[in-house]
């Protein structure tokens, strides 16, 4: 065995697939070759790693194979039968053509003896049906039965008791509703919802069956039922005062979404439904969005929390009381909570700097937003805000904090000092590469301003232990010297002076 | 355990109604790793498994060997977690947490797992694991995850696979070195200013 070829085998070995002879020979090459030894050990390492701990996530999902096989073969269509081979099929499509005009002969022959002739005999005799009445909250378990104006159907070619042919039926909201309540799923809730759009009258026996109802799933589900009629008062009233009620999670959730709810706009997950999601719109009510606020305070479950708080950020405008409680709940502990609250801040960067602070030091924050925020720590408290990121700048155990706030530091516009200081103290420290690289910026960018400046990129220059760095800062230290002199120079190195070229 | 896949499919092409149970049975795995890997959630990936399975059973007919079977499967999954990703607003993510760790500064070529992801907690190496298994093409992330994640032998997987069981092993160590490459070069890239 030469070295590729035990290479080939490593993974084998280490997932113990190898075969006894493989493995013997393997080893022998290993006893001699150092460089395979310690590959082997590493890939070893890395898939008993991997192996250890992707197996621990594979009890998590709970799929039932027998449960969904048998669903599955009630609702999909019937398996398509192997393609024809070419050479028979000129005889097969006579064969077949001829089975089939008998079948439809034959199956017109029986419709009309044993459906038809009877049928239509025994309604020339009758005048008219009485409909049988509906009682009072039975709308989910019966369809919808004719009016007592209803005309009978007319006379036509029917399914009879013995035909095999599927019913045709045209559902409505009853029978949706069923369906929901059978197998709750995204389709079903939309098409229940389209049906209550075309038939208003039944959202009360939805409102009357939500009351009543005392399974809480069961209930949830009729709250979402609701949601596609919330421009209602009374839908709107009933999903408000659920929101607030000790109901169950997923009614509290399913009535915080169905308050939002809209055919167009952002999806949101429906708390304690898994895989359900709503469309929703931002709630600009003022008084639907104050007592979403005081549900908001009042909730416990941090999942209806999350939600609440993403209804409440989607509006165009924050108010003060929303903005408050945004900046105390970044502090949640539920990382659910916290993930809301910093998505809305991102919406709805705060005011107040220590809240912009906080947002910055938060490592869930992207690079551009980040920047952003700075820049608007900067508009908020310009004077206090060169302090502050000098201070993310020095502090931050992050690289990508340290570089993004030396960044905002890097330009003409800012007194240089505590910029100087900050990225002296870096270049001198055991920083990166690339904060040394942005220190270096924040050199430039103050320039003779400060005659700090010169004196720093010589000692880099010389005495930097990364040969790049030193080469940057013998290239900016040239460059330097030859700029001219600001008009106004500082009196003494190191003083912060003001930058005013008038 | 996987019986006889060929056979499998076979009798449900021939309309024989209990080879359901046993299509369900022997690419559940490949399912169920590829919807918690693209949702990391357990229960949207047991929603979005229950989907794809669904499809796949109703489908099944349109495949001719194992092969395309396992092609048809991982395609059905991807697209029913696209949907969930959409219908959902995307999902967690683990990996951008790294950026502070141990991990980024760790990283180099050759890299070591258990070196890199020193001093984070079990729950969330194994979802950060996962998650970096996206890296990965669908059918090499599939093969992947039927080995590690479902704890499939190469035999078993060269009976979905349609394959040789030296296939197989090829294949999952170019997958492993694919990943700790992607992996490596994620994480150096996130460790940049």
């Amino acid at each position: 065995v030469i070295c590729n070829q035990a290479k080939e085998l490593f993974q084998p070995l280490a997932d113990g697939q190898l075969m006894e002879r493989e493995r013997k020979d393997l080893e022998g090459h290993l006893a001699t070759c150092e460089s395979c030894r310690t590959e082997t050990a590493r890939t070893k390492a890395n898939v008993d790693f991997l192996r250890d701990h992707l197996s621990s996530l594979r009890d998590l999902v709970k799929v039932d194979p027998e449960a969904l096989t048998k669903a599955a073969r009630a609702s999909a269509p019937p398996v398509a039968a192997p393609p024809p081979r070419k050479d028979d099929a000129p005889k097969r499509g006579v064969a077949l053509a001829v089975a089939y005009l008998l079948l439809v002969v034959a199956a017109g022959t029986a419709v009309w003896a044993f459906v038809l002739r009877p049928r239509w005999a025994a309604e020339s005799r009758q005048a008219a049906t009485v409909p049988t009445p509906v009682p009072p909250g039975s709308t989910a378990a019966t369809p919808p039965t004719p009016g007592p104006g209803a005309q009978p159907p007319p006379p036509g070619p029917r399914p009879g008791p013995k035909d095999p042919r599927p019913v045709p039926t045209v559902a409505g909201p009853a029978q949706m509703l069923s369906a929901l309540l059978a197998r709750p799923g995204q389709p079903a809730l939309t098409s229940l919802w389209a049906a209550l759009a075309k038939a208003p009258d039944q959202v009360e026996n939805i409102l009357t069956l939500t009351g009543a109802e005392r399974d809480e799933s069961r209930r949830a589900l009729l709250v979402l039922a609701l949601a596609g009629s919330n421009g209602q008062p009374r839908v709107r009233e009933t999903l408000l005062s659920l929101l607030g009620s000790d109901g169950s999670v997923k009614v509290r959730g399913a009535a915080a979404a169905g308050l939002a709810s809209a055919p167009e706009g952002a999806a949101v997950a429906v708390p304690g439904f898994a895989g359900l999601t709503v469309r929703v719109s931002p709630i600009e009510d003022v008084e639907v969005r104050g007592r979403l606020l005081s549900a908001a305070e009042g909730e416990r479950e941090p999942s209806v929390v999350a939600l609440l708080v993403r209804l409440l950020a989607s509006s165009r405008r924050l108010d003060p009381a929303v903005d408050a409680r945004l900046t105390q709940l970044l502090e949640s502990e539920d990382e659910e909570v916290r993930t809301a609250a910093l998505e809305a801040s991102r919406l709805h960067p705060p005011k107040d700097p220590e809240a912009i602070l906080a947002l910055i030091r938060d490592d869930r924050i992207p690079e551009n937003d980040r920047a952003a925020l700075i820049q608007r720590l900067f508009e908020a408290d310009e004077e206090g805000a060169v302090d502050r990121v000098a201070e993310l700048a020095a502090g931050s155990t992050s690289e990508a904090l340290t570089t993004a706030a030396l960044g905002a530091l890097a330009t003409p516009k800012r007194a240089p000092g505590r910029g100087v200081e900050t990225a002296a103290s870096l270049l001198r420290g055991n920083a990166t590469a690339g904060v040394k690289g942005a220190a270096l910026q924040v050199l430039a960018a103050a320039g003779r301003r400060d005659a700090s400046v010169l004196p720093l990129l010589e000692e880099i220059a010389s005495g930097d232990p990364d040969e790049a760095i030193r080469e940057r800062a013998r290239s900016l230290a040239d460059t330097l010297s030859t700029a001219p002199v600001p008009e106004d120079p500082p009196d003494q190195p190191g003083v912060e002076q003001p930058v005013d070229r008038d | 355990v996987i019986q006889n896949v060929p056979d499998i499919i076979r009798r449900h092409q021939t309309g024989d109604a209990t080879a359901g149970p046993g299509i369900s049975r022997a690419y559940l795995p490949v399912v169920r790793g590829l919807a918690l890997a693209g949702t990391l959630d357990p229960a949207r990936a047991a929603e979005v498994a229950g989907r794809a399975l669904g499809r796949l059973l109703g489908r099944a007919g349109e495949a001719r060997d194992a092969k395309r079977l396992l092609a048809l499967a991982e395609e059905i999954t991807r697209e029913e977690v696209r949907l969930d990703l959409k219908g959902t607003g995307g999902r967690r993510a683990y990996l951008l947490t790294l950026a502070d760790s141990a991990a980024a500064r760790t990283a180099g070529p050759g890299i070591r797992l258990p070196e890199v992801m020193a001093g984070l907690p079990a729950e969330k190496t194994s979802w950060m694991l996962l998650e970096a298994a996206s890296f990965l093409p669908t059918h090499s992330q599939a093969l992947f995850l039927l080995h590690y994640l479902e704890g499939l032998g190469y035999p078993e997987i060269a009976d979905l696979a349609g394959v040789s069981s030296r296939e197989v092993g090829a294949a999952i160590a170019a997958a492993r070195r694919l990943y700790e490459r992607e992996l490596d070069l994620y994480l150096r890239k996130i460790s940049k200013p």
